[in-house]
């Protein structure tokens, strides 16, 4: 047996093309180079610039749940400009005279690592992070329930994308879909590493993401505040338990069934084969059971964002507050019976399928209270529109097309009609990209100087919603046209001339989208260099509501220097119309946070290497890095000297200096919310 | 629990009622499960009696041990605990019987038997 298992020479990036030079050869290639030379340049510029040990003494091993979102989401970054890139090749292929420059394969292979990076790398990891950094903040927690355990999570799904990433270097990725179905993707169809690739990655993040909702619901179980009662709690908090619960029970059938095609394919198992009693269709089944369910653990942190965004920005209370947590709740539940909605086709008996119809049409209905509860939050308020408004504004607006069309799938003769068509996937881009995306970038615009101290730059972060938000009709409204025309999904190419306008408009848009990130860049990039204009030290920079605004920007390692006792829904705001500019504190006591340590990262790299391995099936490598992957959870479990102190005496200082600052911060009006002369505080002029 | 063995005494009235609590419930875990074990290798049912006897006492077994280690019963403290554990059961079925039935339905449109 080789050690290398399946590896070869063929399998690096480079050589395919010095065979058989192609276009489609070339830009695998090129892609390769990209992230060999990406991350060559990214080691010599830590070098340079003596890097490497910040990074590692205060991120790589911090538990601090604030610099974890933030990795987390530099993660999301990073995969989201790899999902776009790639997104606007597949548009140009479609747009190219057939049949293309790319090979059909590489096609397939595009559209199946789009999806799954756009899903598990982009969508997951960013709310990840975003609850990670402002939950704790809104609850009055100071850390997570399980510190050591939040950063294994992390470590996890990075170690999950460094696969996907790594499949552009070496061997290749699968070309089932993101939904990767058996037969195609069994062992007789798909022999190569590609499935493989697809599985082991997905068991990476699936587990981490698994642990994280365990530790979100937990924590907002044990660590709230006293006297915050669960109906006290922020919305953005609410929101996060449901998508908890949702990542506790619904990972787990993608997890398992993932693992039951990797059992077929390497061991001979008749899971979901067509001999042996196997049944494929149930692979369908359980994909579905994780994958509907997934849809509402990606939307919900985002409505949460909404609804702190649009009362800020607005400068009224939340309507409705009451409706909004039960609609979240029944959500949360609904989401759990209507997964057939996915397969109406592969089957069933109409009976069947008309009650799944049903029940999905059942679930817009708490969508559609959450609508209006914004509208009604909105209605006759002071709108100021920030870059998180207008990308809330834009949500609200284009969601609503996109939950029509929605309703219309649910409908199972329609769907027969519009099913693996051009349509569907306009309809779920219009859910996904306004309701994930777009409230995670309202939300990174709102909650920025909390991580970093200083805002983020409007005139750029408007450039950015503008190109998405045209970009993205541009881009998807054409797919709704060429879909009810019968154009199916996943094909390289098309030669029906009639589509083609509407592709170069669809190309055109997604040149836009791209410029949308672009400017996001450049938007980061101009504010750290703008940053001491942009400091809003005393905190608060928008007249916010939640309790994550009375600190000071940015936050400081303890979070809160006493632990406050919560009497209403919005104590900030309580606070500020008392005219205070401070929670009263109430106790100072010595407290515990945990050391940090580069276990976690360790024990996921270790995981991540021997799921490398089992790729290429050196079972050898593998079998001894599973054992060293369970010595590190030892050595940890041994670990008793893993906490450190902060004295009382510290944490009133930190008080008193941020009592101080606050006191001497001019005060400036809503006029000059988006100038330098906000300094944090912004208070509304009283006439 | 750990606080049962570290904050209370040994002889305490609430460490000796959480003891019996765990004693209670392994003794009667291993009468209920060697109740099944006889029930279904003794024949002195019918096999489909036998199935649903087994299966009662399975439920029953599973309801004495979230009693007895997991403290969870009808007071006012458990309750959210109650409701959690009910929540988990709510979505385990709705997987796991909405699997069968999807599978069953299919089954029954190829004519290999089923519903
Ligand atoms: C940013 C702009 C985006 C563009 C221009 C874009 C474009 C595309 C295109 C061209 C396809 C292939 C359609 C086909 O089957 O022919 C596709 C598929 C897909 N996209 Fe996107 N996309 C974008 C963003 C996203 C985002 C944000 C997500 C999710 C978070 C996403 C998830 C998916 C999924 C799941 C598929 C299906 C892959 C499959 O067929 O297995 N996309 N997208
Ligand atoms: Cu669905």
């Amino acid at each position: 047996m080789n050690i290398l298992g399946s590896l070869d020479w063929n399998d690096i990036f480079i050589v395919p093309f010095l065979k058989e030079p192609t276009l489609s050869t070339g830009i695998a290639a090129g892609a390769g180079g990209i992230v060999v030379l990406g991350a060559l340049a990214l080691a010599l510029l830590l070098t340079v610039k003596g890097w490497w040990k910040p990074l590692w003494s205060e991120w790589i091993t911090s538990l601090d749940h604030k610099k974890i979102g933030v990795m987390y989401v530099v993660l999301s970054g990073i995969m989201l400009v790899r999902g776009v890139l790639e997104a606007v090749v597949m548009r140009a292929q479609q747009v190219s005279p057939a049949p293309g420059f790319l090979s059909v394969e590489h096609h397939a292979e595009l559209f199946s690592t789009h999806g799954t990076i756009m899903i598990f790398f982009v969508a997951m990891p960013f709310l990840t992070g975003l609850i990670n950094v402002v939950m704790p903040l809104q609850i009055g927690a100071r850390d997570m329930e399980f510190p050591f355990m939040n950063a294994v999570s992390l470590w996890l799904s990075v170690g999950g994308a460094a696969l996907v990433m790594a499949s552009l270097v070496v061997g290749h990725f699968e070309t089932g879909g993101w939904t990767a179905y058996p037969p195609y993707t069994g062992i007789n169809l798909s022999p190569n590493e590609g499935v493989d690739y697809w599985i082991w990655s997905l068991a990476l993040t699936s587990v981490g993401s698994t642990l994280s909702g365990i530790n979100f619901a937990v924590t907002i179980y044990k660590q709230r505040a006293p006297g915050m009662t669960l109906m006290r709690m922020p919305i953005f908090a609410w929101t996060t338990l449901c998508t908890a619960i949702l990542m506790i029970f619904a990972m787990m059938p993608l997890t398992v069934a993932s693992l039951m095609l990797a059992l077929d394919r390497q061991a001979g198992f008749h899971f979901f084969t067509a001999a042996q009693g196997g049944n494929m269709m149930n692979f369908a089944n359980m994909f579905w059971l994780f994958g509907h369910p997934e849809v509402y653990i990606l939307i919900l942190p985002a409505f949460g964002v909404f609804s702190h965004v649009i009362p800020t920005f607005s400068g009224k209370k939340l309507y409705g507050y009451t409706s909004l947590v039960w609609a979240t709740i029944a959500i949360a539940v609904l989401s759990f019976t209507v997964w057939v909605h996915h397969f109406f086709t592969m089957g069933q008996t109409t009976n069947l399928n008309a009650i799944f119809g049903i029940a999905t049409m059942t679930i817009g209905v708490p969508t559609g209270v959450k609508v209006y509860n914004w509208l009604l939050t909105m209605y006759r308020g002071k709108l100021r529109f920030s870059t998180a408004m207008l990308f809330s504004a834009g949500f609200m607006f284009t969601f609503v097309i996109g939950g029509v069309t929605g309703v219309m799938l649910a409908n199972p003769t329609i769907d027969f009609a519009t099913h693996n068509s051009l349509f569907l996937v306009a309809h779920f881009h219009n859910m996904i990209i306004p309701g994930v995306l777009f409230g995670m970038f309202a939300g990174v615009n709102y909650w920025f100087p909390l991580c970093f101290g200083f805002r983020l730059d409007e005139t750029w972060g408007r450039r950015s919603f503008w190109l998405w938000m045209v970009g993205f009709y541009l881009a998807f409204m054409p797919l709704y046209a060429i879909g009810l025309m019968g154009a199916p999904r996943r094909m390289a190419f098309f030669t029906d001339p009639a589509y083609l306008p509407w592709l170069v408009i669809a190309m055109f848009g997604a040149l836009m989208v791209l410029g949308g990130l672009a400017a996001q860049v450049i938007q980061i990039w101009v504010s750290v260099k703008n940053r001491e204009s942009l400091m809003v030290p005393a905190g608060d920079p928008w007249d916010g509501r939640g309790l994550e605004w009375s600190l000071g920007c940015p936050v400081p390692e303890y979070d809160f220097t006493t632990v406050p006792h919560i009497t209403s829904r919005e104590p900030w705001v309580d606070a500020k119309a008392q005219g205070k500019r401070v929670i009263d504190p109430t106790e100072f006591v010595d407290i515990h946070l945990p050391k940090s340590t580069g276990l976690p990262f360790v024990t996921a790299m270790i995981a991540t290497i021997g799921a490398f391995a089992l790729i290429f099936q050196m079972w050898l490598i593998a079998a001894v890095f599973f054992v060293a992957m369970w010595v590190t959870v030892l050595i940890r479990s041994y670990d008793t000297d893993w906490e450190e102190t902060i004295s009382a005496e510290e944490l009133r200082k930190g008080y008193e200096a941020h009592k101080h600052l606050v006191e001497t911060t001019p005060k400036a009006t809503f006029e000059d919310e988006f100038t330098s002369k906000n300094r944090g505080l912004i208070l509304e002029e009283v006439v | 629990m750990s606080h049962i063995n570290s904050d209370l005494g040994m002889d305490s009235a609430e460490y000796k009622h959480a003891l019996a609590r765990y004693v209670w419930g392994f003794a009667l875990s291993i009468v209920l499960t060697l109740l099944g074990v006889v029930l279904a290798g003794g024949g002195i049912f019918s096999t489909g009696l036998a199935w649903s006897i087994v299966g009662i006492l399975a439920v029953a077994q599973l309801v004495i041990q979230f009693w007895a280690f997991m403290h969870l019963d009808l007071s006012k403290e458990a309750r959210p605990d109650l409701y959690l554990v009910l929540f988990t059961f709510l979505l385990i079925i709705l997987m796991a019987a909405g699997t069968v039935w999807v599978l069953a339905d299919l089954a029954s449109r190829m004519g290999m038997g089923g519903m």
